[in-house]
């Protein structure tokens, strides 16, 4: 007994050393980690804002820059590039007083930014010249017009820009237009030369300003054949000074229109047929409009 | 011109951790996100393409056409035997009666009418050329069965029911101008006048 009696004891102490007097559960519990989502990392960690920035900016240099897969292509500019400022009483005056004469000296070659856009103009395009181009550009009015009383979407795309057309086309699609040319008063002339470039430098699209002053007919019909506005048979004089575009870098591009330019004073247009209500101001039950005047 | 420029979905997921307000400011020259490229999204019904016509112009000798609204709405939660009653009793009245009487009834569909009838009104003003917003009248006015979903209603004694879930349409046509007046009734006395003047209207055959 006394010589089995010591390895046993010393056996149960080896045995406490490896196996701790801890509460163990018959079943061990190993705790599972969701998978880490937001990693940052350890060097990223106490960094102020601007050394992240910078070593980001390092790391971004290294990657590789991938493809839009979808391109598109700008055919026309938003907007109106330095709009001409038509001066006051254009078609007011006659030509014969000193007056008229001033505006009829006032010709294109007056002005130093519309020349140099012209010669950009003419250097993309040598057939250009300003003085055939104002009936070229009449001919595009009337055309595209035609086409927007007969709804000819194809062909009044590629007489108007994609600016102009919405412009052109809102509110028409269940209305009747009768739009007929009478005349043209006045010989129309370029006024205003523009070139500029978007996005990239040399991307150009010249913009040219033409004032035509011609007699026309408008009636627009509703949805229910009534007369909204104008009159058939009623021609009225109409001054106006209408944008031509061109994207002068395409070799197959044409001049379309782009808008038009309307001064401040010109006169207001003609009233439309029905009456419009105008709501007034919300009251209260307790008040009254009289005593709200 | 073809526009090109850098940013990819991988980059943006590797560094997502550093930067994760870039992905807010969407400010790139040319976003994508803002192109649409469908056209449209549901199957239009006959009652909404009834509004698409249009009438070629009108003869300056021709009595005036008065204009004509259609709209409906669809896949109402009610009963079309019940949305039937507040159909018939709107038929015929001028817009601003019927909205009258709708407001004051009690029943569910009349606040859903009253409020097609609204949306119609401002339609015919805005997009019809409309002129005056009260000389409207209601020509036509229906009800009709929408989809209905099939659900088990269980009872005792472990039976069941199957129980429609019912939807309807409510469509109305607005005309312009004053309500028709309604047809003076038939009187005994103008029964009576017809009935003298059918006999009288016989032809003797056969005779001399």
């Amino acid at each position: 007994m006394g010589i089995s009696a010591a390895p046993r004891q010393h056996a149960v102490a080896m045995e406490s050393l490896l196996r701790p007097p801890r509460a163990v559960p018959a079943f061990l519990v190993v705790p599972v980690r969701t998978k880490r989502r937001l990693f940052v990392p350890e060097w990223a960690r106490e960094l102020p804002h601007e050394e992240k920035e910078k070593r980001l900016q390092s790391l971004i240099r290294t990657l590789p820059e991938e493809r839009m897969e979808r391109t598109f292509y700008l055919a026309c500019t938003a907007s109106i590039i330095d709009p001409y400022v038509p001066p006051e009483g254009d078609a007011r005056v006659t030509s014969l007083s000193k007056e008229g004469l001033k505006q009829r000296m006032e010709k294109l070659k007056q002005t130093a930014a519309s020349q140099l856009a012209l010669r950009k103009v003419k250097d993309h395009d040598p057939n250009f010249s300003t003085k055939t181009f104002p009936e070229v550009a009449q001919e595009i009015y009337v055309e595209a017009h035609n086409s927007l009383a007969n709804f000819n979407k194809q062909k009044l795309h590629s007489l108007v820009t994609e600016r102009c057309y919405p412009d052109m086309v809102r509110g028409n699609r269940y209305k009747t237009i009768r739009w007929s040319f009478v005349e043209s008063l006045e010989p129309p002339r370029v006024v205003h030369v523009r070139c500029t470039s978007v996005v990239n430098q040399g991307n150009l699209y010249g913009q040219v300003t033409v004032r035509m002053h011609t007699r026309q007919t408008l009636a627009i019909y509703d949805r229910f054949g009534r007369l909204m506005y104008g009159g058939e048979k009623l021609p009225k004089d109409v001054l106006e000074y209408v944008v031509f575009e061109r994207y002068l870098v395409n070799p197959y591009g044409t001049w379309r229109m782009h808008g038009k330019i309307v001064p401040e004073w010109a006169p207001p247009k003609d009233p439309i047929v029905k009456t419009v209500m105008i709501p007034g101001p919300t009251l209260d039950p307790s008040q009254e409009y009289e005593e709200m005047k | 011109m073809a526009v090109r420029c850098a940013g990819s979905a991988w980059v943006r997921g590797l560094l997502g951790w550093a930067w994760p307000e870039r992905w807010f400011a969407a400010g790139s020259a040319f976003p994508l996100s803002c192109i649409h490229t469908s056209t449209s999204l549901q199957k239009l019904g006959k009652w909404e393409k009834k509004n698409r016509i249009v009438y070629p112009p009108q003869l300056p000798g021709e009595p005036r056409r008065p204009a004509e609204i259609y709209h409906c709405r669809r896949e109402i939660k009610y009963s079309k035997d019940k949305m039937w009653y507040l159909a018939k009793l709107i038929k015929g009245m001028s817009i601003d009666q019927a909205l009258a009487q709708l407001e004051f009834n009690d029943k569910k569909g009349a606040k859903i009418i009253k409020e097609v009838l609204l949306e119609a009104q401002e339609m015919a003003v805005r997009n019809h050329n409309v002129e005056f917003k009260s000389n409207l009248h209601i020509a036509e006015s229906l009800a009709g069965k929408g989809h209905y979903t099939k659900r088990i209603r269980l009872h005792g004694k472990g039976m069941f029911g199957i129980m429609k879930i019912v939807k309807c349409h409510y469509f109305v046509k607005l005309v312009e101008g004053p309500p028709p007046l309604p047809e003076p009734r038939k009187t005994g006395f103008d029964q009576a006048k017809e009935y003298v003047q059918q006999l009288r209207s016989r032809t003797l055959v056969h005779t001399l």
